[in-house]
């Protein structure tokens, strides 16, 4: 797998606030067992950079074509897990990224290695409408890996 | 009572009024407030105050289950001025206190070359001349009083007040 660059939940949500108001896809992509690390610290950023809560959902929520067609407005930054392979999905995914784009909002795609690697050969409209794909580690407090 | 007795009992009242203060404000956890804190810090950066976005500034330590503090060993203005800081925080009953802290502002270029905030930890032997909340000027040996505040208006009172004064 390509060595993608790596981010925070820190460093995420001061991009996503330097670009708000512009439509931005990121595909972030945790180790296996990081995952309620990096939700908790991705919720706690937006809560102190941008005073709002953070609904996190599952993709599979796409799959429910009034859902992907209509967006229900949940805020600017939406997260979504991918968390299981569902061709169904991906080819959803694949065929409305266009639509997702168009809701000017800031979507965080949130999967593992496997998956993320499977998703970037099978899905290539999505992968050419992606702003990144980012390796998501959790916050160190203590301040680790230095400044 | 002597007049030196009267000074000494006023003294008291207000380290008394200090530990008020202090039993009253309750802090975030000590985890969101080094996200404050850093957000803080990095919105500075975004406005040219500070020379770059410190992304492990500050750092929590656990120093026990009741015990943390936040460390701050250096940031640089585009002045070249510095700031450090070290927040203690208690966990008791009502939630997370501020127990000590020290912040110090080195300026760079002025007539005053340091600023520094400091919360004892507890209340000194003689409260006239070491109020438990003081701050110094320079390197003077003076421990002049200072009112408690939350340390997000610490650093906003630093950052954005002191720091950018000219005439100091």
């Amino acid at each position: 797998m390509i060595d993608f660059s790596t981010t925070t939940a820190f460093r995420l949500v001061r991009r996503l606030v330097m670009g708000q108001g512009s439509a931005a896809m990121y595909l972030l992509i945790y180790e296996e067992g990081t995952e309620s690390l990096i939700e908790t610290d991705l919720r706690a950023e937006v809560d102190v950079q941008l005073s709002s809560a953070l609904p996190i959902g599952r993709v599979s929520e796409l799959l429910d074509v009034d859902a992907l067609l209509g967006l229900p407005d949940s805020g600017p930054i939406r997260v979504l897990r991918i968390d299981r392979w569902s061709p169904d999905l991906v080819t959803l995914l694949d065929t409305h990224v266009i639509r997702l784009e168009q809701t000017g909002a800031q979507f965080l795609f949130l999967t593992t290695p496997a998956l993320a690697e499977q998703l970037l050969v099978e899905a290539p409209n999505f992968r050419n409408r992606l702003t990144d794909v980012l390796r998501f580690i959790p916050d160190d407090p203590s301040g680790g890996g230095g400044h | 009572m002597s007049w030196e007795d009267e000074l000494q009992s006023l003294a008291r009242d207000r380290e008394d009024e200090y530990q008020s203060s202090i039993s009253q404000m309750v802090l975030e956890h000590p985890g969101t407030l080094r996200k404050q804190l850093r957000h803080y810090l990095a919105e500075q950066a975004n406005r040219g105050t500070l020379k770059k976005t410190y992304d492990n500034v500050p750092r929590l330590v656990t120093i026990d289950e009741r015990l943390q503090e936040l460390v701050c060993e250096d940031v640089e203005f585009q002045s070249d001025s510095r700031l450090s800081f070290k927040i203690k925080l208690e966990f008791d009953q009502r939630g997370w206190l501020v127990r000590q802290f020290k912040f110090d502002l080195l300026l760079a270029g002025r007539s005053i070359n340091r600023v520094s905030i400091h919360l004892n930890p507890v209340a000194g032997y003689d409260p006239l001349k070491v109020p438990r909340c003081h701050f110094h000027i320079g390197n003077g040996e003076a421990h002049i009083p200072f009112p408690i505040m939350s340390p997000r208006l610490m650093l906003h009172l630093l950052c954005e007040h002191i720091e950018s004064d000219p005439e100091l």
